[in-house]
């Protein structure tokens, strides 16, 4: 959960959004967000002789827009790529969300806006992958 | 016979420069693989009769620590910075490294241990975009005590 309200709280502050984002649903109304977990990966392992070891995870997120269906199309589309544009900048200033004990380490990104479906009430479902890579210091124990 | 884990083996070097007393800190954070070289003396003679003899006189032990990543309260960071800006050289890099066995617990917290004199080598300083490395190659003289060390204390106490 941690990570998802990480993401979601860091995503209200973008302007695109205005207010829409919701954690985990949404209520299908044309011009809302939800922001949805996919998973948490790891991707490496480094371990030091003193028994210390660092994991370099990945945790994927989908950001979905409902829209309607028939009203520029061009328009959501050119959003997706804006929401991109503007996540890919904030992490590059360092004004991302850290998740992770590296915070200089880290970046998050976005890709593969799309279409997603269209349904037969009459809104459309757009989607974008959000993804966070960073670095966690793993305890012995673990 | 189980097989001994890799952080049983600890080193601690002294961060304490000259006289003052010992202040030891631990080797091997962020740190794959520390593996001192012996560099034994080989000295192999084969007789007219055809049979061979081996002599190994001495020893030049080294030990390269890279990664080494800088870390602001460090003393071992301080030391090897001091030892960059003020260009320090002979008695001035001398310290010691206690080898702590911990798979050979003695009593009251204390396990086998082994200090060596050696004289630090910083190679170089700064590195790649990860952070600021000081990579360093500790040259042993041979010159060793045999004691216990107590990882609570931070002391070695000769045997």
């Amino acid at each position: 959960m941690e990570y998802l309200e990480k993401m979601g709280s860091w995503l209200q502050s973008c302007p695109l959004l205005d207010g829409t984002l919701q954690i985990d649903h949404t209520d299908g109304k044309p011009g809302c967000c939800g922001l949805f977990p996919t998973g948490l990966k790891e991707l490496s392992r480094r371990e030091d002789i003193t028994g210390g070891a660092q994991a370099t995870l990945r945790c994927s997120f989908v950001l979905r827009r409902v829209a309607a269906n028939g009203q520029g199309q061009a328009e959501h589309a050119g959003w997706l790529l804006s929401l991109q544009e503007w996540i890919r900048r904030q992490s590059m200033a360092g004004n991302a969300p850290t998740f992770g004990d590296a915070p200089s380490r880290e970046r998050v990104w976005a890709h593969s806006g799309r279409l997603e479906r269209v349904d037969p009430n009459g809104t459309v479902l757009y989607s974008l992958q959000l993804q966070a890579e960073f670095i966690k210091n793993i305890d012995e124990k673990e | 016979m189980a097989k001994i884990e890799r952080k049983y083996l600890a080193h601690f070097i002294n961060t304490a420069a000259g006289t003052a007393t010992a202040s030891y800190e631990q080797l091997g954070k962020d740190l794959e693989e520390f593996s001192p070289e012996l560099s034994a003396q080989v000295d192999t003679k084969k007789n007219i009769m055809g049979q061979t003899s081996i002599v190994i006189s001495s020893y030049e032990k080294t030990g390269s620590v890279e990664p080494y990543y800088a870390e602001e309260g460090s003393a071992l960071f301080q030391r090897l910075q001091d030892i960059i800006d003020d260009g320090k050289v002979l008695d001035e890099l001398k310290t010691d490294v206690v080898e702590v066995k911990l798979w050979q617990a003695e009593d009251n917290g204390s396990y086998a241990a082994i200090r060596e004199e050696a004289y630090i080598e910083v190679t170089s300083y700064g590195g790649d975009t990860t952070g600021y490395q000081i990579p360093f190659k500790l040259h042993f003289t041979g010159n060793k005590t045999k004691g216990t060390y107590n990882i609570a204390s931070g002391t070695f106490t000769e045997a």
